[in-house]
């Protein structure tokens, strides 16, 4: 109570932060949805008039059919001082394509004066598209493609490579690229590796000083507040997006559902 | 009736009280629950790069067996790791990580017939993938930080948040040097 005065200006300045807080991300938001019209949105103007219209006919079927929105972005480059990932999350973030309930949202973000490409990947696809299979995508088919200026042939080839793996029924026979499916295969060294890492993990937790306090604080949080449960899948504690309220501005055929969670899975690359 | 009234007033004043006090309470809760809740992001992270590491040794294990030193390093690192506890520990664990793996692909840099191994080249977007989320997910816990401890600390809450023993959490913060360490370059 000694700085009764001070705290309550204090009080009033949080609550300028908080309005400002409130009204800045909205501000912020509308400025990256201007990048997100449609389903395709060449700002960057890689694609001709029609070849824009297929893609966006092949993106608003899939939507229609199956729930997954996928949206493309070309620019010819980041805003000064933006850095790639952050910004194709902001834009995601904005755009909030794919369902609530699913988070099957993708973004094929392509910058045409810096080569740059980055496939963000909403939080309910990860599972079909791995980090590992974006970058594989974009090393193999985008950038042999931008390479040759077939802008059009590799952004559709990676989409049907992309719809392939998330709905492997949706695309008629012969166009799916099957034979893209990568033998997977595990090293021989990998069970090896496995164990020895194995064999070291134990062996550190039974040296550990900690061990006892450790298994305790596992279950329950510092005060007694009952068990924390922190599930292995972490969907559960998404934070949601502060553009939530924002989301979902039609437009052809079909909405942004105002869903998609990102936490920043995908990959980046360029060509 | 009218002697009564004074307790009528305490009666009042106490319910004004409780119910001002629960109020901050459940908020000073739901804050520390998302507080929880991205810090457990941050982990899942963790753990998934811890998983991937073995993977990524044994595709480069291949090629260039003889630099026995890295891989010993690693493999303390992510045992270490696994086993650390709190904010602090983790961070610390797993910037040491963080500089054991940016030496891996250092030496890797040397071997340009392991750079152009698919699967090699896969789980490096792997991990750099993993890198990706662990800062959007560091940055979404520090910023969630953020809110409770500026909560905690403002008046009136910080009078409610003193007695029930709210403590300011930490911040995931990383050192300078092991900032720039893991990044997997692109050309």
């Amino acid at each position: 109570m000694r700085s009764l005065c001070k705290d309550r200006s204090g009080f009033l300045a949080f609550l300028l932060l908080l309005a400002l807080l409130i009204v800045v991300p909205a501000g912020a938001n509308a400025d990256f949805r201007r990048f997100v019209t449609g389903y395709v949105n060449d700002h960057a103007g890689l694609l001709r008039p029609e070849e824009e219209r297929e893609l966006s006919a092949l993106l608003a079927d899939l939507d229609v059919q199956t729930t997954n929105q996928f949206i493309v972005v070309t620019l010819p480059g980041l805003p000064p001082g933006e850095n790639l990932e952050l910004f194709a999350l902001r834009l995601a973030e904005a755009a909030q394509p794919g369902t609530a309930e699913r988070d099957n949202g993708l973004l094929l973000l392509i910058l045409s004066n810096e080569r740059k490409i980055r496939v963000e990947v909403g939080t309910g696809l990860e599972e079909k598209i791995t980090d590992g299979r974006a970058g594989r995508v974009i090393r193999e088919v985008l950038a042999p493609a931008f390479q040759k200026e077939a802008y059009f042939s590799g952004i559709k080839e990676a989409l049907e490579v992309f719809i392939h793996w998330v709905e492997p029924s949706y695309l008629p026979e012969g166009s799916a690229k099957a034979a893209f499916d990568f033998e997977e295969e595990e090293g021989p060294g990998v069970l090896f590796f496995l164990i020895l890492f194995l064999l070291l993990t134990v062996f550190s937790t039974y040296t550990s000083r900690y061990q006892q306090r450790r298994w305790y604080k596992r279950g329950y949080s510092q005060r007694t507040m009952g068990p924390v449960f922190y599930p292995l899948t972490g969907n559960r504690n998404r934070p949601s997006s502060p553009f939530k309220g924002f989301g979902g501005g039609g437009f052809r055929g079909g909405n942004f559902r105002g869903g998609g969670g990102f936490r920043g899975g995908g990959a980046s690359g360029g060509w | 009736m009218r002697k009564y009234s004074g307790l009528f007033i305490v009666l009042g004043i106490m319910l004004v009280v409780i119910i001002i006090f629960a109020g901050y309470y459940n908020s000073f809760m739901s804050l520390e629950e998302t507080v929880e809740g991205r810090w457990a992001e941050i982990e899942n992270n963790l753990q998934r790069r811890a998983d991937l590491i073995p993977n990524l040794v044994a595709s480069v294990q291949g090629y260039v067996s003889h630099e026995a030193a890295v891989f010993t390093e690693i493999a303390q690192a992510r045992s270490r790791l696994l086993g650390a506890e709190g904010v602090a520990g983790k961070v610390e664990a797993s910037s040491a990580l963080d500089s054991a793996l940016g030496r891996l692909l250092m030496v890797v840099e040397q071997y340009p017939e392991l750079k152009a191994d698919r699967r090699f080249a896969e789980l490096q977007d792997e991990l750099a993938g993993t890198e990706n989320r662990l800062s959007v997910a560091r940055l979404r816990y520090n910023e969630a930080v953020t809110t409770y401890n500026a909560r905690i600390r403002r008046f009136p809450g910080n009078i409610i948040a003193g007695l029930i023993g709210l403590e300011r959490k930490d911040y995931f913060q990383i050192k300078e040097e092991a900032r720039e360490v893991p990044r997997v370059e692109f050309k």
